[in-house]
């Protein structure tokens, strides 16, 4: 398997141009989740969010050819089989 | 009292076997040994005199009544926190888990080292639930680094370096995510393997991200490390990912030398991530065997960054519900990140996954042409407790962080990283990966026993 040349994956291009407000994004998504974020470490959470999202942005960037699927590691499979 | 303290993992077995000394005595001696130098180096969060007692006189039976007593007979061992002991209950490195019933049994590694003669002594000091790099548990305290106390020993498998590097036991057990093992290693100054995923089975581990935790020893010379990791061996039914495959020991390959093996330095910019002094060593290491080539692992950065993603979401799941009603009682340095982990949307999740499909066959296509590829463990050696930052280049990092730089691509991938100490009398410790084709362990072992014979690796006990 190899990486493509083509266009990034759908929804990558200009990820961090397009990301909504982090300290927004983790304050919805801790209510949905249904997770107290006590003010004393709120700033640390938006912080190790933002550090997750520059990691996928890095990520989301990168080409991964369409018929590359994720390792397994559910599997039926021969346990021989490594992966 | 016996001293067994600078003896080898075969020499304190043959010992025991000969009858020259017990099993007994060698437990007593290095429970003595914890007893004193813990109190300053915070290795250990339980001793298990009684068990451990009761497993020397079991040893010494053994022997008294000519039964084989197994190949590490009264050899002395520590276990990682987040290895199930039976009767204790599993910390892992944290308060939380303190709540939990006692295991019903020990950890499947626990069993194999039981069953091979070796005798437990205690539990280890980690960050908490294995997330981090440097052992500063809010919890338990910060392990100190044998070689300076005010320094880290390295994480999350920080108490397991620091108790072989301080001669406390001369082997012990520890785990990897994103280089657990290789990290504290490095730091501490002693040998550690990280084996193939699969080779080794996980059962009874408190884990932190199923799909690529391992589990593996540490030890202070190249045979010591290879005989326990032989006794390690075996396929686990009980562990989904144990690889059925034959038992392949190592031991008898340490002399085979490593003419016509295809040694390489990780080019992988490594003069921009690590300190010159570490660029330096690997080099002198490198020349051990030779002119070598230098490679690139392909996408290293984005290798980090996967594995980072991964681990958050396969962590943060398994924590969730303590997250939603105790997030309180976490450690800091592990709350906010699995916090934030939890919030991670599913797509930034599969495509890490899918990266590290591609990023597999790559690697796999650059051990067509290569058997072994050296490079740094760490950037730079053990830096001071609780420092934030750390000077690279001209580069100010992020040093919890950053010291991952070079274990976590390889760990993610599951290939076997074998990190040695290097030489380097008067100055702090600092490690070498070996990094082999999967399921190549032997190739790692037989690299590490030359550069060891030629005194470009050594593991001396820290004088604390």
């Amino acid at each position: 398997m190899a990486a493509t040349d083509g266009p990034a994956h759908a929804g990558a291009s200009a990820a961090s141009d397009s990301l909504p407000d982090v300290a927004s994004f983790v304050d919805q998504a801790a209510a949905l989740l249904e997770i107290q974020l006590d003010s004393a470490w709120h700033s640390s959470v938006v912080a190790a969010f933002t550090s997750y999202r520059d990691a996928a942005t890095l990520l989301m960037e990168f080409p991964v050819a369409v018929d590359v699927e994720q390792a397994s590691v559910y599997t039926l499979g021969d346990p021989n089989d490594d992966h | 009292m016996t001293t067994t303290e600078a003896l080898g993992v075969s020499a304190i077995a043959a010992a025991v076997r000969s009858g020259s000394v017990t099993a007994s005595e060698v437990a007593q001696a290095t429970l003595a040994r914890i007893a004193a130098a813990n109190v300053s180096l915070n290795c250990f969060t339980a001793v298990t005199v009684t068990r451990a007692m009761a497993e020397a006189e079991a040893i010494d039976a053994a022997i008294q009544a000519g039964r084989d007593a197994g190949p590490l007979a009264g050899v002395s061992y520590a276990v990682k926190n987040l290895f199930d002991v039976k009767g204790m209950a599993t910390v892992a490195g944290s308060r939380i888990d303190k709540e939990r019933l006692p295991a019903l049994r020990d950890a499947a590694l626990i069993r194999r080292l039981a069953s091979s003669g070796a005798v437990l002594v205690g539990t280890v000091n980690m960050d908490e639930y294995a997330m981090g790099y440097t052992t500063e548990n809010a919890h338990y305290g910060p392990t100190r680094n044998p070689h300076d106390r005010n320094r880290m020993a390295g994480g999350s498998s920080g108490g397991s370096a620091a108790a072989v590097a301080a001669g406390l036991v001369p082997l012990a057990l520890g785990t990897d995510t994103g280089g657990s093992i290789g990290v504290p290693a490095s730091l501490c100054g002693v040998y550690g393997l990280k084996p193939t995923f699969g080779r080794l089975s996980r059962d009874g581990t408190r884990l932190l991200a199923a799909s690529f935790d391992h589990a593996g020893p540490f030890a202070r010379s190249v045979s010591d490390l290879a005989a326990v990791y032989d006794a390690l061996q075996g396929h686990d039914p009980d562990d989904p990912v144990s690889v059925r495959r034959d038992v392949e020991p190592v031991t008898r390959e340490l002399a085979k030398g490593v003419e016509g093996v295809r040694i390489a330095v990780w080019d992988g910019g490594a003069e921009t991530l690590a300190t010159p002094e570490v660029v330096e060593a690997v080099a002198k290491v490198a020349a051990v065997f030779g002119p070598v080539r230098t490679v690139s692992l392909p996408q290293a950065a984005r290798a980090r960054a996967a594995a980072m993603i991964i681990t958050g979401c396969e962590a943060s799941n398994s924590h969730f519900s303590n997250l939603r009603t105790r997030a309180n009682e976490f450690d800091p340095l592990t709350r906010d990140r699995l916090l934030a982990a939890a919030m991670i949307p599913a797509a930034w999740n599969i495509q890490a996954h899918r990266f590290r499909r591609w990023l597999r066959a790559q690697m796999l296509e650059l051990f067509d042409s290569v058997d072994l590829i050296l490079a740094p463990a760490t950037p730079f050696s053990a830096p001071p407790i609780g420092q934030m930052s750390t000077t690279v280049g001209d580069v100010e990092v992020h040093t919890r962080r950053h010291i991952g730089a070079f274990t976590q691509p390889l760990s993610f991938l599951g290939f076997p990283v074998l990190t040695a100490p290097m030489a380097r009398p008067g100055q702090l410790p600092i490690g070498a990966l070996m990094i082999a084709a999967p399921w190549r362990e032997s190739i790692a072992f037989r690299a590490a026993a030359v550069a060891e014979a030629a005194r470009f690796l050594a593991a001396p006990i820290a004088r604390i």
